[in-house]
């Protein structure tokens, strides 16, 4: 496995676990010295792999997971994650049914246009939603979502 | 939505039903923890959209 994979999947490692994947918790990961961990966050921001802070190396994005508190919370097991938007909310139990991890999941967020909650469930593969005439409404066209990935 | 976009000043884009983006998230997060996962190309984003049925020029990579 190349050396931006492993810092990739440590980074995946570290959300998972609920520990924020600063460079100097991924080098202790991967077992490398924190320049060249800097550096592959670099890489892999330059890839879109991962979004960083501005100007930092703080991981802002590393989807399906958000560095930073949003509206979409998803609890796995007694794990509570934070997901960029409902696309990586789902993306969560999406991502752990795929690698056969325990993948039942409960995501909370709340109506954009009324604040009203909205509560989804994942059981066993079968998505339930309250209420269950809820939409989805993506604001940007997919060819714009890189000119801002914070707003789509 | 219009109510929603008339108090955000935000124009309405796509609405579309929560099943459709249950099938998108399973087609483009599954592999997201596999070392050989990569960033999907347009064609193959294209395709996940359309399997998700999810078709149309807003979901155009390309344009």
């Amino acid at each position: 496995m190349d050396f931006d994979t492993q810092v990739r999947l440590a980074i995946m490692d570290s959300f998972l676990a609920e520990v924020g994947p600063s460079v100097g918790v991924v080098a202790r990961m991967v077992d490398a010295p924190t320049d060249d961990v800097a550096v592959a966050f670099d890489r892999l921001a330059g890839s879109r792999a991962i979004v960083l802070q501005p100007g930092t190396h703080d991981v802002l994005m590393s989807a399906p997971f958000a560095g930073v508190c949003t509206e979409f919370s998803v609890r796995v097991a007694d794990h509570w994650y934070s997901a960029n938007c409902i696309w990586d909310a789902l993306g969560i139990p999406a991502m752990l049914a795929g690698a056969g991890r325990p993948a039942n999941a409960r995501i909370q967020t709340r109506c954009a246009d009324c604040s009203a909650p909205l509560g989804l469930d994942v059981r066993d593969g079968e998505l339930t939603a309250e209420p269950p005439d809820a939409v989805v409404h993506f604001a940007v066209p997919a060819a714009r979502w890189w000119s801002n990935i914070v707003f789509t | 939505m219009q109510r929603w976009s008339e108090k955000s000043g935000i124009p309405v884009g796509e609405v579309f039903p929560l099943d459709a983006l249950w099938r998108l998230a399973q087609l483009w997060f599954h592999d997201r923890l596999s070392p050989t996962w990569r960033r999907s190309t347009p064609d193959e984003a294209h395709a996940k959209f359309e399997q998700a049925g999810l078709v149309g020029s807003f979901w155009r990579l390309d344009v």
